[in-house]
């Protein structure tokens, strides 16, 4: 379905989020430079890291994929009006199921497919609890942040106990077993994640905009009283869609496991479940625009560690990149928003 | 923002005021809402604007309320230019706009809802409450500040923003439709108010469908069509409804009998013997008590619906029609009590099959309608959501449909594209029964089916209803006006504070349906 309208003098939908993350950069810029860096070097080293060699663009897509999936686990439910703030709970949570399963058998070819969809089942039971929460009146921003608590604080515990790897130093699960891995192709640069990740995008794009559930979940978002109206059950379809998002970043969870870090330790996600709800919102709960926003932000997470490295920028300031633009957008709407009321109101 | 006049202070009232208005255009799209309007108010005096629904009354009122800026035109006070430039400005020009719905927020009490408004601190309440209850007075009726806006009637809620706005030493009042949601009495307290407010030197201005309230209670009647003014009626001229008619819908255009509800044709029986009692029965309502979350309670509801009858439902609104509207459609289960369909409960139809027996036409848009979809998103709404999968050759059928279905409906609107937030609400209220007419439901819930629409819609819309009846379907048709409710229905049933006080089946009348109305008070 196609939100948008097309009203009279209004920039395509898509425009106010490009020309934000292009603002971010400009604010960024001066950073930079008091970092003690140039801009130019700044952004050029950026670029390098995931444009300058075949290991680059491997670098990139592998830190993109969970945003890519984590992505659409926040885009979905945000279509049917709800704030899943749950993705990182819902990541680890998946990748969790990965590797019980990855350890636990022996796997072959095609073997991946039994850990992905255990993970999205296990993911989407969680995404799930808040939406069968959210019909009984607690609202998903608060139960999903505390549902990240329940996941963050298991998994340390496991990590602790059980799933602890004994030959490790450290804290950190074993490694999942060779049958079960994603692997590489092209000079061993280029995830096969990516293919998994094609798979979900286009299933998505397909569930949102040309399924009869998928209209349903946008009537929702438009409009609650109209949904009641038109027969829908909110707390079933509520609990559907953020059961699909608790899914969808559950796959993420469990690509980045079986086909990166293979083990799952305490510093497992650098906050992707954060990051994607930044991409989702750029996105406007749309599936296909989750793409481009989720390479743009693998692309400044794959440049923070360079910058750092050859640079000696703090890595931090990338951070700001992934912020601004979501402030910019918010503001933009926010103002217009504002400008109705002041309009129409007395 | 010393917008509109030059620091003239509070305005007050006097007879000799004008606001004239000149050439004023305001076009959205290619849609000229407004296409260089003529037109003056005076103080003292009533002025009652007529037109069509997208005739332009509602796009001039909300120019001259500081809502919408004009695209082009002047506006004078007194012979000075004053520019408008947001509601504030308006106010300062001592103009007080009533809107259709309240915009009074129904949790809080009147006075809080002054305090709020006036968005000043530093004032002291109960010096706003004296200024309330004073302005009342002045207006002849009594105002309690702490009662709380949920629990007073329309007519009360209409009477607190008149006098909200006195407070505000206004000159000139717009009321917009104030008629359309007041019960008779009401109607008959709201003119008199209209002779206080002009014995002060206030001007009054009104939109109204009624023709013969237009007659009888202005002194000078303005007539809007496609944006301009085609007509104005002066002080001691005469002119009979007929011709007031054509004005409205054009000389061209054919326009239907308007007999019966601008004349207020009472007990008319103009088709078919009403069907009795025992008749083949689609609907039985039986023994339903509740209140859903949002609404008043029902109490013992028993009712049953025939196969090809219009069912009037009559009564004030607020007596429980918008409950009983959610209870036929489905959308609301009550506590107690079953609703059979043919036999079976309800709640027993999955919901792909219940929207497409069951139509639903609500009282408020807001219920039927997505404010950003387009037009043809939201006639192909139910559509997509239950009975088939929205594939891009499916969307471009739904296109070309909604294409026919706006001309077959009459719906004005900038291409079926245009989101329905730009409609104005009579067209918009044309695309929701566009929508639940199309399905040829075997059950049509209408409540005020015709509010806010003018006599040729209305007129419309009856024959709409009743060209369903003629296929075999059943209407259950809720209305405040008694007229249109004899016109239309085989049978009447009386609804006061969430009770059915009794069903008419013959000898319908103006008088009969009014003893009912008494019975729950």
């Amino acid at each position: 379905m196609r939100l948008g309208s097309r009203g009279r003098l209004r920039l395509p939908e898509t425009v106010v989020p490009v020309l934000a993350i292009l603002a971010s950069l400009v604010v960024l810029a001066p950073l930079v430079q008091i970092g003690g860096a140039g801009i130019a070097e700044g952004y050029r080293e950026m670029f390098k890291a995931s444009f300058g060699s075949m290991v680059g663009v491997g670098s990139w897509l592998t830190s993109s994929l969970p945003l890519v999936l984590v992505g659409l686990g926040v885009a979905l439910p945000y279509r049917a009006g709800l704030f899943n703030v749950g993705g990182e709970g819902q990541l680890l949570t998946g990748a969790l199921v990965g590797v019980y399963i990855g350890t636990a058998f022996g796997g072959g070819p095609g073997a991946f497919m039994l850990p992905l969809l255990a993970a999205f089942g296990a993911a989407a039971a969680l995404g799930a609890v808040a939406g069968w929460l959210k019909a009984r009146g607690m609202h998903e921003i608060v139960t999903t942040i505390m549902l990240n608590f329940i996941a963050v604080f298991s998994l340390q515990f496991l990590l602790r106990g059980s799933f602890k790897d004994p030959d490790l130093p450290y804290a950190a699960s074993r490694a999942v077993n060779d049958g079960f891995r994603l692997g590489r192709f092209i000079g061993d640069d280029i995830p096969y994640g990516i293919f998994v990740a094609a798979v979900v995008v286009a299933a998505s794009i397909y569930l949102a905009d040309y399924t009869r559930l998928g209209w349903r979940l946008g009537l929702l978002g438009q409009s609650e009283a109209v949904a009641v109206r038109q027969g829908l059950n909110l707390a079933r379809t509520r609990t559907v869609a953020m059961a699909l998002g608790g899914g969808l970043a559950g796959v993420g969870g469990a690509v980045e496991l079986l086909g990166n870090q293979y083990r799952i330790g305490a510093h497992f996600s650098p906050g992707w479940g954060f990051t994607a709800i930044a991409v989702a919102l750029l996105a406007r709960g749309k599936m296909l625009p989750v793409l481009p926003f989720a390479l743009y932000f693998g692309f400044l997470q794959n440049g923070e560690v360079r910058l750092q490295a050859i640079l000696g920028i703090p890595g931090n300031l990338v951070l700001i990149l992934v912020a601004a633009p979501v402030i910019i957008v918010a503001a933009v709407y926010g103002f217009r928003a504002y400008r109705k009321t002041v309009m129409v109101g007395t | 923002m010393g917008a509109a006049i030059d620091n003239a202070g509070p305005v007050t009232a006097r007879e000799d005021s004008t606001l004239a208005v000149t050439g004023l255009h305001k076009h959205f799209g290619r849609v000229r809402a407004n296409d260089g309007i003529d037109v003056t108010f005076r103080g003292g005096e009533v002025h009652a604007l007529l037109g069509e629904n997208g005739a332009g009354k509602s796009t001039l009122i909300k120019c001259l309320s500081g809502v919408y800026r004009p695209d082009s035109g002047r506006v004078e006070i007194d012979g000075r230019e004053v520019t408008i430039r947001d509601p504030a400005d308006s106010r300062q020009c001592g103009i007080a706009v009533v809107h259709q719905s309240s915009t009074l927020i129904s949790r809080l009490t009147l006075l809080e809802n002054v305090v709020l408004q006036e968005g000043r601190l530093g004032r002291i309440r109960s010096e706003l409450a004296d200024r309330l209850v004073e302005s009342g007075n002045r207006l002849g009726f009594s105002i309690d500040p702490r009662a709380r806006v949920e629990n007073l009637s329309v007519g009360d809620l209409q009477r607190a923003e008149i006098a909200r706005a006195f407070m505000q030493e206004a000159w000139l009042v717009i009321l917009d439709e104030p008629t359309a949601v007041l019960a008779p009495a009401e109607r008959a307290s709201l003119f008199d108010l209209f002779g206080s407010l002009t014995s002060q030197g206030v001007g009054v201005v009104f939109v109204t469908h009624h023709l013969a309230e237009a007659l009888s209670e202005s002194s000078r009647t303005t007539v809007l069509r496609e944006g301009q003014v085609v007509g104005r009626l002066e002080p001691g001229h005469h002119v009979d409804e007929a011709d007031l008619v054509r004005l409205i819908v054009g000389d061209d255009a054919p326009h239907p009998s308007v007999a019966g509800i601008t004349d207020g044709g009472h007990g008319s029986a103009p088709h078919s013997p009403a069907p009795g009692d025992e008749g083949d029965v689609l609907v039985d309502v039986r023994e339903v008590s509740g209140a859903p979350l949002w609404g008043r309670a029902l109490h013992d509801l028993d009712l049953r619906i025939h196969r090809g009858e219009v069912l009037g439902i009559a009564g004030v609104e607020g007596n429980g029609q918008r409950e009983l509207s959610a209870l036929l459609t489905g959308s609301w289960s009550p506590e107690s009590g079953t609703v059979l369909l043919d036999g079976t409960p309800l709640e027993d139809y999955p919901p792909p099959r219940r929207s497409e027996l069951v139509g639903d036409v609500p009282d408020d848009h807001f219920l039927a309608t997505c404010g950003e979809l387009s037009v043809w998103e939201n006639l192909a709404l139910g559509t997509f959501a239950w009975q088939e999968a929205p594939t891009p050759g499916r969307k471009a059928r739904q296109r070309r449909a909604a294409g026919e279905l706006v001309e077959e409906f009459d719906i004005r609107t900038d291409g079926v594209g245009a989101a329905v937030r730009q409609l104005s609400g009579g067209n918009r209220r044309r695309v929701i029964l566009a929508r639940e007419l199309r399905k040829h439901p075997v059950l049509l819930v209408a409540t005020y089916p015709t509010r806010g629409l003018d006599v040729r819609s209305a007129e419309q819309v009856r024959s709409w209803v009743r060209r369903l009846t003629d296929q075999g379907s059943s209407v259950v048709y809720m209305s405040t006006e008694l007229e249109e409710i004899i016109e239309v229905s085989d049978r009447v049933a009386v609804m006061v504070r969430g009770r059915i006080t009794g069903v008419l089946t013959e000898g319908i009348t103006i008088g009969a349906i009014g003893n009912l109305m008494l019975q729950g008070t």
